[in-house]
């Protein structure tokens, strides 16, 4: 079976079935219970009887095992999904996020009150520092 | 400090600094965990300890900053519903699942008669499977759906 798709269509066959094998890795994690964590801004729940989270995971099985299945008929290869990529990534975007924060920025959502700047700005260029910071130590290859 | 803030502003930062929670701890869980293998992905996280410990770090005090702007500002923490995050998702997969089908597969160039008795089966019960999926998590499933949780997909 591995030379009946073309290479486009085996880059689209895969990417999707790695994104909804994310998707399933991801759901099934809440269900057990990781990462259904308490934080500042948010806190997550997950309002699901223990009769309903089985039949969840029993799905998520299921799918992951038609997933495994068309892999290895079409000899799909897995792929490295670089996390250090991701984070740096995502700290890139916050600092961006950031900048439209300052008391100044804010000015596009309304008046902005004058004691606002001293307020709010040391906070948020601290944020944008450590965001900076953090980006810039994951571009640095591994130190030995 | 609540009252410096109208809606919008208070919003904006709200969303902002809630984005930026979830990433850091999402980074922070990263760090901390196992490289996953999956499938068909391999997560790998190449960090020295010393860079790992840093990072941890930047992160904690970056949390630290978080909670006191949170906390100067009044700002509210928001419910982040995992069962309706998974049914959201679930959602937008089976319609992207759809674009997978064999005779979808025909704009990347010919497809062979053979690979839509091995694709498209499997991809009917991926699709229903999140349909399923999605229902469940929102907690809504009919009988008629949880009766097809089990059936066998051969070819």
């Amino acid at each position: 079976m591995t030379d009946l798709l073309n290479e486009p269509q085996r880059t689209a066959l895969t990417s999707m079935l790695l994104l909804f094998e994310k998707h399933l890795r991801q759901a099934d994690a809440w269900l057990q219970g990781n990462g259904v964590e308490t934080g500042i801004m948010y806190y997550r729940t997950l309002r699901l009887s223990s009769a309903e989270r089985t039949a969840a995971r029993q799905l998520i099985a299921q799918g992951l095992e038609q997933v495994a299945e068309l892999a290895r008929r079409f000899d799909l290869q897995p792929t490295e999904d670089n996390l250090v990529a991701a984070i740096r990534a995502e700290m890139q975007l916050d600092w961006s996020d950031l900048s439209d924060t300052y008391a100044d920025s804010l000015k596009r959502c309304g008046a902005v009150d004058p004691r606002l700047g001293p307020a709010l700005d040391p906070g948020i260029a601290e944020l944008s520092r450590l965001a900076m910071t953090l980006a810039h130590l994951l571009t640095n290859e591994p130190r030995k | 400090m609540s009252d410096l803030l109208n809606t919008p502003q208070r919003n904006s930062l709200t969303n902002v600094l809630r984005a930026m929670e979830e990433r850091l701890r999402q980074a922070e869980a990263w760090l901390n965990g196992v490289e996953e293998t999956g499938l068909l992905y391999h997560r790998s996280l190449h960090l020295s300890s010393e860079q790992r410990e840093l990072a941890r770090q930047f992160i904690a005090m970056a949390l630290k900053e978080i909670n006191e702007l949170w906390r100067e500002f009044d700002l509210k923490s928001a419910e982040d519903d995992l069962g309706a995050t998974i049914g959201a998702g679930m959602s937008l997969i089976w319609a992207d699942l759809y674009d997978t089908y064999s005779k979808k597969l025909e704009r990347f160039g010919e497809v062979d008669p053979r690979v839509a008795r091995v694709l498209d089966p499997r991809l009917d019960r991926l699709i229903e499977l999140a349909q399923l999926l999605a229902s469940l998590a929102r907690s809504n499933p009919s009988d008629e759906q949880l009766d097809h949780i089990n059936p066998e997909v051969t070819d």
